[in-house]
């Protein structure tokens, strides 16, 4: 037949068969259209899916958490993130980089133990005990570069890797609590001096900070001697350095000193008065006064 | 009210340290409060630098104790794409040391560490341990040391061995779990004949 030689040649000649030469038929797309719309004319609907009258129909039902017995702004616990966030004790941080860097440019003096007063000193960190700044912590950036043997005491340490860092280089560390009034002393003591005010005795750690300042893994000033030398083995053992043999060492004695737990400076007593003007200090000579400073 | 002369050194906050130094020579026994560590802890030696009093001898165990300075530490750099960092900084540390000659380690775990081993011995017999886990060479050191000490740890493992009670549990076990078996056997061959077409050797079985 010619219809159909017709069509075959017509087929020859026509591209392959593909997704962007085929279509579906119109009145399938119609019907599809239809049965996902909405209703139009005699059988419009404009309820949205809402009951016959009543507030659900009149778009007048209370807002999302309301309508139920309690709301839901009273039906969900609070959590007080926050509480207590002007109350609480906060540490400067300053990294081994720092410190090697201070040394090296000769802000910092590693013949002597190293304290908050000298870190305030170099001016170099913007410290201010009116915003509870209670004094410094030590971040351990720079560990692998830190080389120098010094003697130094920080408020608070997070990683050990800090402590492996400075004993490995034959220094020794302790973490030691000030309370504010002492901060306020040592981080001006020039001020602290013109005041008029004798040194002030250090107070006690509070009780979040007493489980910490007595751990000889975060080498506080309150844990037990013994167990800081176990402490500093372990981590020498841990980070694969051995410990340095300090008993022959020149800076063993300046190494090895440490402040009372309620002093402030090496050398000067709490009760004690300086005075810048006359280079004098005045002592305390009354019974009760000596007795309370020894306390 | 006493005076106490003090030397020259004397006038700026910046050199208080200086200060406190020349003070110790003068005041003697140095101030102590009620709450020193001598007095919170009287039976401690308070030198907190000296050598810590361990056993270090290598016994019939392994104490857990790794004498470092027999031990080959090298920094290298890291084989890991990172940059400018990764190329100028060694922070990859490799660890070897001599299996034989340690003795530090007692005689049956190294045997053991050897079999176990084996892929990370060279032919000089050095045990090889590298690690470029972190971005430190410090935190890297102290994985070797890890995966070191527990290699030995792996090397010392001791199999506790069954008790008098377990061994003849184990055997009453067997025998029930033999008799069983038997049994069981016993039951499906017969299950098995009982299929099978009867035969029968004359007419007269059949009717008596």
């Amino acid at each position: 037949m010619a219809s159909v030689e017709k069509s075959l040649l017509m087929l020859r000649n026509l591209p392959r068969v593909a997704l962007n030469n085929i279509k579906e038929f119109p009145e399938v797309i119609k019907e599809r259209k239809e049965r996902h719309a909405l209703p139009r004319g005699k059988d419009a609907k404009f309820k949205l899916g809402a009951d016959h009258k009543g507030a659900a129909q009149r778009m007048s039902r209370p807002r999302l958490g309301f309508g139920k017995s309690t709301p839901g702004y009273l039906r969900v616990p609070k959590e007080y993130y926050y509480s207590g966030h002007h109350l609480l004790r906060q540490y400067l941080p300053i990294s081994l980089l720092q410190i090697q860097r201070l040394i090296d440019l000769g802000r910092l003096n590693p013949n002597e133990p190293i304290d908050l007063t000298d870190i305030c000193n170099t001016k170099l960190l913007m410290f201010d005990p009116n915003k509870r700044h209670y004094g410094f912590q030590l971040t351990d950036e720079g560990a692998d570069v830190f080389k120098s043997k010094i003697n130094i005491e920080v408020q608070w340490i997070l990683s050990e890797l800090t402590i492996a860092a400075i004993e490995r280089n034959g220094g020794a560390v302790t973490t030691k609590y000030y309370d504010i009034a002492s901060v306020h002393a040592m981080s001006d003591p020039r001020k602290f001096f013109s005041s008029g005010k004798p040194i002030p005795k250090n107070g006690t750690p509070p009780l979040n900070a007493i489980e910490y300042y007595t751990s000889a893994a975060n080498r506080g000033y309150l844990a037990n001697p013994d167990q800081i030398r176990m402490e500093r083995l372990k981590l020498a053992q841990k980070y694969g350095y051995e410990l340095p043999d300090l008993e022959k060492d020149p800076l063993k004695d300046m190494l090895s000193k440490r402040k009372d737990p309620r002093q402030i400076w090496h050398g000067l007593e709490p009760g004690w008065l300086v005075n810048l003007k006359d280079e004098v200090i005045l002592k305390p000579a009354d019974k009760e006064w000596i007795e309370y400073y020894k306390s | 009210m006493k005076k106490i002369k003090i030397l020259h050194m004397f006038s700026i906050a910046n050199r208080l340290s200086t200060l406190n130094r020349t003070l110790v020579q003068i005041t003697q026994n140095g101030y102590k409060s009620s709450i020193s560590l001598d007095k919170l802890y009287p039976k401690s030696n308070l030198d907190t630098l000296a050598k810590p009093d361990f056993n270090l001898e290598a016994n019939e165990s392994f104490s857990g104790y790794i004498p470092i300075e027999k031990l080959k530490i090298s920094q290298k750099t890291s084989s890991k794409p990172g940059g400018q960092h990764v190329n100028k900084i060694q922070t990859g540390v490799e660890i070897r040391f001599h299996v034989d000659s340690s003795n530090w380690i007692p005689e049956w775990i190294r045997e053991k560490l050897k079999k176990n081993q084996i892929n990370r011995i060279n032919k000089e017999g050095y045990l090889i341990v590298k690690s470029e886990k972190t971005r430190k060479m410090l935190l890297n050191q102290a994985d070797c040391m890890e995966q070191i000490r527990s290699m030995i740890y792996q090397a010392s493992y001791k199999p506790k061995g069954l008790s008098e009670d377990e061994k003849l549990k184990i055997q009453i076990d067997k025998k029930v779990a033999d008799g069983r078996r038997l049994v069981d056997k016993r039951s499906r061959s017969e299950k098995k004949s009982h299929r099978k077409h009867p035969i029968y050797d004359s007419i007269s079985d059949y009717y008596n």
